[in-house]
């Protein structure tokens, strides 16, 4: 030919599905991997004299080091999950619901609004129940606007729902300077209608949160597996023809699947003003509409894994915060950009659980190289079976390449983390067969 | 190596997770010949071009053109090497002429209008294509997009020519003539490769067949040498009954009759018009038509999914236009609608088996309160109490909030049993079966509700051979089950001997009903393609049934 080209140095092929022993591993070795890589990082850009090991400590110390911090551990994991289980909702559907900010924000102000008006004035047990109440009726209206929206007018409810975060983070604003206009921008604590506490300690604080979060989960997950509702929300999110097929009121569903999606954003509103701070600020979600879609994805939408996910970022953040302090930074970038590349280990991790790569160091088609794979039971030599020039010895001068997998620093988590396969699918046969054919030709 | 030879194939496999698309196939193609490719649907025919073509890259093998070896990464080496595939899912631009289509890609020559419309005519003439270069895509035919596809790959040079499954979407006649332009390439020393699973098709105009099956190569014969049975079973791989029965059934008084309906397509324009038709318990109606004729618009509106615009449709006389399926149901009326997307409209693709199966009827589920009932010599108050009970006892139990796996998964396995769907269990996601066991699946879902009236739509489509066979048999028990079923196909060959009575549509407008055994192909061909318009036949209009039992005032008066 006029031009030989090279072949493809690449080679991405899709996995059979693992079991789930197997792909636990990868994600725990990635995870590991991530920390180690992060603190020789921390450790050597610190400049204070601490050590690789310091930094674990202070990681841990940072997330259960005292019964305060994990007691708050325990209880942002708590707010993180249910917003997590709000969008999962919409998810189901394929609503990509990425306004959990602004519903959660909008609970918030409802919230807020209650205790700046009718504190100290009506009885604190009436102001609780209306603050519930508004709390969550003001979640569930900033997702059903998109919401109706999309069902009668098919908008994109990403832009949407994005967009209306902004709307809220600005009424908050708003408000707040409406009732302080100091100029600071900040609202002192409100000291009436405060939710009960279970004692005045952090875990008296912190286990009204958490128990609503358990309750929240338990219905979701019924309601997403046993109900009616749930059956419709999977349905309708599987194939619209398909819900009209089965006689659904698709605009319907979407609407109620939403209001429960902003309803539950709202309880997390209430929580956050009623029990934890007791004023409102623009910045109260901490971002949990955002992190909420990572819990919800990883945690492939089953509430109980997504429990597990929100626990993990959680004792990330509040365990880097620490780090942050005892390694003497002053500012967080670093330990946003830790933070950061763990949750890139942690997700890249997912690509080579669903697929295999392949490299191919062949130069030329003369000399024929082994063919590293990610899995070395897997690998084959097919390449120098198949694509090379033919030799007399070309099957037989490394038979079994994938024994030596290269340690690059981009995909070390499959490769490390890799148990030997036990119930791997065999080696293709045809691709014995070829080997023996290519003796017996030879 | 043999002179003759123009593309080679050693040992190609190509692997997706664990599964063999692919698995060690070795084929050899010859200047000048016409290669049929053949196999059921899945047996890795398209994988196996598109690594020709360079869409996919093999797992293993050699590819040898002229003799050496080749490398092929992407299309654009595909056509370095001069090989051109034209998919079956065309890829032109719509707002384009034939000849700006042709032209766009890798070309080096630049883009002058007159030049290019001449070159493009005259390649057209060279091989005896009908194609105005100057005439946009959207004003074409489906066989005149064909053709500028053909063109396409022809005018950048391609010797090798790959063709998936091109006839498809022809009607008989343009079937006959696109088989005589390929003739024309083959006489100018040009290689056909054509896929396709229609055996009359591979006899007609191929000189090898090669036989894949479930990504094997199970052989290559010369084609004069085989006939059709003997390639069906190198095909299946077992002794397969090609004919279809058509039991005879004394056919019943009108079930679903349908008046002058008008529907609209999604984008608005007329899909069916003014058509009238009906069908009677036990008989099977076929629609025949090429694709996209308004099959789609035309199930959907009597299945209750899509507005009609005006006309009526009656069961057993009585109106059910504009109802909703749900609507229909409850009026007792067991319709079901076997939709041609079966994983997109009849199912859920990614829910189990059981889960699928409770798509129609998952609101049915209830308590099981009963009411209290009256007794004898009890005071006013107690009665009323007892009544209001009863009335919150039967609220709550029409508003069962859960599911019922437990009735559906019985279902399904009885599905399962009676139909042998293949699947590993219940819980198993109906996308993860294969394209037969779909079916199955849905049709299995939709007996269970003893229908009377059964629409399908392309019920075989995608089917290996023994499935489609099996769906026949379904569809020849209900019928003789008393079941009125519309039957819509592709395959005339299949209507000619499954339906009793064929319908034809031409762009929405019925061009005639007519007997099945009293039919030839080429009459239905032309009505078809428009040309024979049997519809007023005898003076009076087809498709109103002298024994309607549409009420009078209803009746259509010519």
């Amino acid at each position: 030919m006029e031009r030989v080209k090279k072949e493809p140095f690449i080679h991405i092929t899709k996995r059979e599905p693992m079991p789930w022993w197997k792909s636990l591993c990868i994600r725990v070795g990635a995870v590991l991997i991530a920390l180690i890589i992060s603190a020789i990082f921390i450790s050597a850009a610190s400049p204070r004299d601490r050590g690789f090991f310091d930094y674990f400590s202070s990681l841990f110390s940072g997330a259960f080091g005292t019964e305060r911090r994990f007691w708050l551990l325990l209880q942002n994991t708590a707010l993180l999950l249910c917003v997590a289980l709000a969008l999962v909702v919409a998810f189901k559907m394929k609503f990509w619901n990425l306004g959990g900010n602004g519903q959660v924000l909008m609970g918030c102000l409802a919230c807020a609004m209650c205790m700046y008006y009718l504190g100290g004035k009506w009885p604190d047990g009436a102001v609780c129940l209306l603050m519930f109440v508004v709390s969550v009726a003001a979640g569930a209206l900033w997702a059903v606007i998109p919401a109706i929206f999309k069902a009668f007018f098919n908008t994109n409810e990403s832009l949407f729902t994005l967009m209306m975060n902004y709307v809220a983070m600005y009424l908050v604003a708003f408000f707040i300077a409406l009732w302080y206009p100091n100029g600071t921008g900040a609202m002192p604590p409100l000291s009436d209608a405060n939710l009960p506490t279970f004692g005045s300690g952090q875990a008296g604080r912190s286990l009204p949160i958490i128990l609503a979060a358990v309750i929240v989960t338990a219905f979701i997950y019924c309601y997403l597996r046993f109900t009616k509702h749930g059956y419709e929300v999977a349905l309708v999110g599987e194939s619209k023809n398909s819900a009209r097929y089965a006689s659904i009121n698709v605009k319907k569903v979407i609407i109620r699947t939403l209001v429960l999606s902003g309803a539950l954003c709202g309880l997390v509103g209430f929580l956050l003003v009623g029990s934890i701070n007791h004023m409102v600020s623009t910045s109260m979600d901490s971002n949990m509409g955002f992190t909420g879609i990572m819990v919800a994805w990883l945690g492939k939408f089953d509430p109980l894994i997504m429990a597990g996910v929100a626990l993990f970022i959680n004792f990330l953040t509040r365990g880097m915060a620490q780090v942050n302090t005892d390694f003497g930074f002053t500012s967080e970038a670093l330990s946003d950009i830790v933070i950061g590349l763990i949750y890139f280990f942690f997700i890249g991790c997912e690509f080579f659980i669903v697929y295999k790569v392949h490299f191919n160091f062949q130069k030329g088609s003369v000399h024929p190289a082994p063919d590293f794979s990610m899995d070395a039971a897997e690998s084959s030599s097919s390449e120098e079976n198949g694509r090379s020039a033919p030799s007399p010895d070309g099957g037989d001068v490394l038979p079994a390449g994938g024994d030596a997998p290269v340690q690059t620093e981009g995909r070390p988590l499959a490769a490390d983390a890799d148990p030997p396969p036990e119930t791997e699918p065999s080696p293709p046969e045809g691709i014995k067969r070829s080997r023996r054919s290519k003796k017996e030709e030879n | 190596m043999d002179e003759n030879v123009t593309l080679e194939l050693k040992h190609i496999s190509k692997y997706f997770g664990s599964v063999a698309a692919n698995r060690d196939i070795s084929l050899a193609l010859y200047k000048g010949e016409i290669l049929a490719l053949l196999g059921e649907n899945g047996s890795g025919k398209t994988t196996l071009m598109n690594m020709i073509s360079g869409i996919y890259y093999p797992d293993e093998g050699q590819i040898f053109v002229n003799g050496k070896e080749a490398v092929i990464a992407s299309p654009q080496d595909a056509f370095r090497y001069r090989i051109g595939m034209v998919h079956q899912h065309f890829k032109l631009v719509d707002v384009f002429t034939a000849a700006q289509n042709v032209v766009l890609g890798p070309g080096k020559k630049g883009y002058g209008v007159k030049r290019i419309n001449s070159e493009v005519r005259a390649i057209a003439e060279k091989y005896g294509f009908e194609l105005d270069p100057k005439k946009k895509i959207y004003d074409m035919s489906v066989s005149e997009k064909q053709t500028v596809e053909i063109v396409k790959v022809l005018y950048r040079g391609a010797d090798i020519l790959i063709l998936d499954e091109p006839t498809a979407v022809l009607t008989p006649q343009e079937t006959e003539k696109l088989f005589s332009v390929m003739r024309a390439m083959k006489a100018d020393g040009k290689s056909i490769i054509i896929i396709t699973h229609k055996l009359h098709e591979v006899m007609a105009i191929s000189d090898r067949v090669a036989v894949l099956r479930k990504g094997e190569y199970i052989g290559c014969v010369e084609t004069a040498k085989i006939g059709e049975q003997a390639l069906t079973e190198m095909m299946v791989g077992q002794k397969v009954e090609l004919a279809i029965e058509r039991p005879a059934v004394k056919s019943d008084r009108p079930l679903l009759e349908i008046r002058d309906l008008c529907v609209r397509s999604d984008e608005g324009s007329r899909a069916i018009e003014d058509l009238s038709f009906f069908i009677r318990g036990g008989e099977i109606l076929g629609v025949a038509g090429i694709a996209g004729c308004g099959q789609r618009e035309l199930c959907e509106a009597i299945a209750g999914l899509r507005k009609a615009e005006k006309g009526g449709i009656y069961h057993e006389g009585e109106s059910i236009m504009g109802l909703s399926p749900k609507e229909v149901a409850a009026r007792g009326i067991a319709m079901s609608f076997i939709p041609e997307d079966r994983l997109g409209m009849g199912l859920a693709p990614s829910m189990s088996i059981t889960d699928n199966m409770m798509l129609k009827n998952y609101q049915d589920t209830r308590f099981g309160i009963r009411p209290i009932p009256d007794r004898e010599g009890e005071n006013a108050f107690v009665r009323c109490a007892k009544h209001a009970l009863n009335r919150a006892g039967a609220f709550l139990d029409r508003h069962d909030p859960f599911v019922d796996r437990k009735k559906a998964r019985a279902e399904a396995a009885r599905v399962i049993e009676e139909l042998d769907v293949i699947t590993p269990s219940t819980e198993t996601p109906v996308r993860r079966l294969s394209g037969g066991n779909v079916q199955k699946v849905l049709l299995g879902r939709e007996m269970l509700t003893e229908p009377n009236v059964l629409i399908t739509a392309y019920p075989v489509r995608g089917l290996d051979i023994n499935s489609s066979y099996l769906i026949y048999d379904i569809l020849n028990r209900q019928k003789q089950a008393g079941t009125g079923v519309l039957f819509i196909g592709e395959d005339l060959d299949v209507m000619l001997a499954l339906c009793d009575k064929i319908m034809v549509l031409c762009h929405g407008r019925m061009m005639g009903v007519v007997h099945a055994d009293k039919t030839t192909k080429e009459q239905l061909g032309l009505m078809m393609a428009g040309a024979l318009d049997l519809a007023e036949e005898k003076g009076k209009p087809m498709g109103v049934a002298k024994d309607s039992r549409i009420g009078e005032d209803e009746t259509w008066n010519a």
